[in-house]
């Protein structure tokens, strides 16, 4: 007897004959069962002991109104696990094979109950068995459709993808929302029919897709990847693809998980736009701090000056100072004094705010640049002269020709000499100097023995009131802001160097020759001079082209070239170029008639356009900058682009103004 | 005689505040900055403070703040003078622990009074 069957028996007994119960009984417990058993003799007997559990029902085969045929019945009908074995007192073939029909496991002969005992073991380990083999059925059954319902029902589309016959194998109900196609569609459409023709990165989506499939077939792995995938209704739609190799035994299968990446992109959009709100209105709120703090700052010097003309003239006025006395002399100076600053305040308020607006005139003439250094020099000898401070001057000899606004010229000079002398000590020294730069500038420069500017202080200096850290000296506040803009207007740029201690160097680089009645650009913020500037080189004649483009890379300017007409439209609209150079003759159009499609489609708006032609008499009505004669005069080139006021791009980084 | 402490790094604010006060009889010291006003304080005790708020380095707030918070110069009054007319700088002023506050231009006419003032309830014996 083997050791794993159990060793009690609930034995339910189909049997009229007591004396074939208590055999049967008496077998089943030698062969060492414990046995717990009922007898019942009818079928509704049998069916009210069908509802308790029972591990084996052995059955006579022949009984009063009642069979072994149909107990075997009734038992498979409300048990069905439960094993049957039949005794009969009067065997024959026929019967055992109706009775092994109707689900009995054995079919005993009551003449021989040695054979009991081994058929009750068998029929337990058969039905042991038999229960294993169900539950492992329903949990394979389970698990497909675990499998089945967890794939049909994924929020992701997922397609199983045959590596072989390169087709879909199997899609979920999200695949089929995906890509607006039944499943039957996407196992039959040409599976590239489901990706956008170029991925977001430009590559084809058939060659990556091909070089994917390789890889899987060889036996790689693929890291997830971006791809965009194609609805039937033609829409891209970004996703991010999982590929996992399936087992399987007969076909090499991929499980393709496709992640919609729209919510993704629109949340991660409505996240970027609200940090850009969040900017701008943090900039707005700058903006309107900055404004709040420039009305109570002009308010507060205004008032300085007025303090001292309306407290000295209420004393003179009111005879507290006596007449002919040398106090009644000097409080009138300070009036005096007091009066011009005043103007001086108002003066510059003004000019800041034309020059915001673009409404500030210029008038460039031919100048002598020693005669006006010299001329700011004498402007500041008595404060100077007060403090002991030596004040040089050089202007490079080389700076001839120079025609700028004086005026203008002398503003920013004298903006930058006296904040020199206010901010040197005793005994220090200051120098202005005047340097000839390359490609058509030249350099301002006041450089002074002061206290210095802390690098966090050099920002904020040539915004409007803003003076060094917790200093108050005397001025406006307001020079600094306004030469800036005055030599961006200009087409200029400002800068300082300093050190705590040892002194700061002021500078103002500007054109030599100013252009005559330049348009002031609307808005002054200086743009980014990261890259060089790069000019559109619109030439069909490859000598020509080339000394304009060695002209150009000459002096630091970046350049592209258009051979034709339509050339030189189709640069013009991929991109913004600083300037642009015309040929009139172009092999497919005329040269005016570019121009003329550029500035009437908006593409160069106010971008300097430079011709250079062999044709004698030009007569435009269009706006071009200047008209070079071939054959070309490289300087003559420069200087023209100077005037259009577009230089090359310079390392120097420009101090950035007010907003 | 009383004497009052300008603090002031304005010459000609400075010039014109003294005449006015010395004026009207009283000894006048002065001041350009935070440092000179302290010194000035401890060498010669002013009856009344006139203080300028914006001073070069520390300026007339926080040296307001400090006087106040010192208990050999808390009883010293200190009479605010200062451009800073705007809206919320009275407050400020007396936030910082001034005892008046005066804007400029200010009144030649109406200074003595209020110097009078501070310096008649600085003397009264406590």
């Amino acid at each position: 007897m083997s050791t794993d069957l159990p060793k009690s028996l609930r034995l339910l007994v189909v049997e009229d004959a007591d004396d074939d119960y208590l055999i049967l009984l008496r077998e089943v417990r030698r062969g060492g069962y414990v046995v717990t058993s009922e007898r019942v003799t009818t079928a509704p007997e049998l069916i009210e002991a069908l509802a308790r559990p029972w591990d084996l029902l052995i059955t006579d085969w022949m009984l009063p109104g009642f069979g072994g045929l149909q107990a075997i019945k009734i038992a498979v009908a409300h048990n069905k696990g439960l094993p049957c074995i039949v005794i009969s007192g009067t065997p024959n073939e026929d019967e055992a094979m109706a009775a092994m029909r109707a689900g009995a496991l054995d079919f005993l002969s009551k003449d021989r109950p040695m054979r009991f005992v081994p058929a009750v073991e068998r029929a337990l380990r058969e039905a042991i068995e038999h229960r294993r083999r169900i539950e492992s059925e329903r949990e394979l059954r389970m698990s497909e459709e675990r499998y089945r319902s967890a794939f049909e029902l994924a929020p992701e589309a997922l397609l199983t993808f045959d590596l072989d016959k390169l087709t879909i194998h199997d899609a979920n109900i999200a695949a089929t929302k995906l890509y607006g196609r039944t499943v039957d569609e996407l196992k039959t459409v040409n599976f590239i029919e489901l990706s956008a023709p170029k991925l977001a990165d430009g590559r084809a989506s058939l060659e990556v897709a091909t070089d994917l499939l390789l890889r899987m077939r060889g036996g790689s792995e693929v890291a997830p990847f971006e791809w965009l995938a194609k609805h039937k209704d033609g829409e891209a739609i970004p996703a991010e693809v999982h590929l996992v190799r399936l087992i399987s035994d007969q076909t090499r299968l991929v499980r393709l998980t496709v992640i919609d990446l729209r919510e993704r992109h629109k949340l991660e959009e409505i996240r970027q736009r609200t940090i850009e709100l969040e900017l701008q209105n943090r900039r707005i709120q700058e903006a309107s701090r900055l404004k709040s703090e420039f009305l109570a700052n002009m308010s507060h010097e205004l008032r300085t000056p007025l303090n001292a003309i309306i407290g000295f003239s209420e004393l003179l006025h009111d005879g507290q100072v006596p007449t002919n006395t040398p106090e009644h002399h000097e409080f009138l100076g300070d009036i005096l004094t007091s009066g011009r600053h005043l103007l001086q305040l108002i003066n510059d308020v003004l000019d800041l705010a034309k020059v915001e607006a673009g409404k500030l005139d210029f008038r460039p003439e031919p100048v002598d640049l020693p005669k006006l250094v010299h001329e700011v020099v004498s402007i500041t000898r008595t404060t100077a002269a007060t403090k002991r401070i030596v004040v040089e001057s050089s202007v490079d000899p080389a700076l001839t020709e120079i025609q700028i606004d004086p005026g203008r010229f002398k503003q920013v000079a004298y903006n930058y000499l006296s904040n020199a002398l206010k901010f040197t000590p005793e005994n220090g020294r200051v120098t202005v100097r005047c340097l000839a730069m390359d490609a058509g500038m030249f350099r301002l420069e006041v450089e002074d023995t002061g206290v210095g500017i802390s690098a966090e202080d050099q920002g904020k200096l040539f915004v409007e009131f803003q003076q060094g850290a917790g200093k108050r000296h005397q001025g406006t506040g307001l020079g600094l802001a306004l030469s800036l803009r005055l030599v961006q207007a200009q087409g200029g740029t400002v800068g300082v160097r300093s050190t705590i201690g040892v002194g700061s160097t002021f500078h103002a680089d500007l054109p030599r020759q100013a252009a005559v009645a330049a348009t002031l650009p609307r808005t002054l913020t200086p743009r980014s001079r990261a890259g060089s500037r790069t000019i559109l080189i619109v030439e069909d004649d490859d000598r020509d082209r080339e000394l304009i483009a060695s002209t150009l890379a000459g002096v630091g300017y970046g350049f592209e070239f258009a051979r034709t007409g339509k050339d030189a439209l189709a640069r013009c609209q991929e991109r913004f170029f600083d300037a642009v150079t015309l040929d009139l003759l172009l092999p497919d159009m005329s040269g005016l008639d570019v121009l003329d499609t550029l500035r009437i489609g908006g593409w160069l708006r106010n971008t300097p356009v430079i011709v250079v032609t062999i044709v004698p008499e030009v007569k435009t009505a269009m706006t071009v900058s200047e008209i070079l004669r071939k054959p070309l005069d490289r300087d003559a080139l420069l200087a023209a682009l100077e005037r259009a006021g577009v230089r090359p791009g310079r390392s120097q980084v420009p101090v950035g103004g007010g907003q | 005689m009383s004497r009052v402490l300008i603090v002031d790094d304005n010459p000609t604010n400075l010039k014109l505040v003294s005449f006015v006060v010395k004026a009207h009889g009283y000894e006048v010291t002065t001041a350009a900055d935070a440092a000179a006003a302290v010194a000035s304080i401890h060498s010669h005790r002013p009856t009344v403070i006139l203080m300028d708020l914006q001073l070069p380095g520390i300026d007339g707030l926080e040296l307001t703040r400090r006087l106040k918070a010192d208990p050999a110069t808390r009883q010293i009054p200190v009479v605010a003078v200062t451009a800073y007319a705007m809206k919320g700088d009275h407050e400020k002023a007396l936030a910082a622990g001034c005892d008046d506050y005066v804007t400029k231009p200010i009144d030649t006419r109406t200074l003595p009074a209020v110097i009078a003032r501070h310096v008649a309830r600085s003397e009264r014996p406590s």
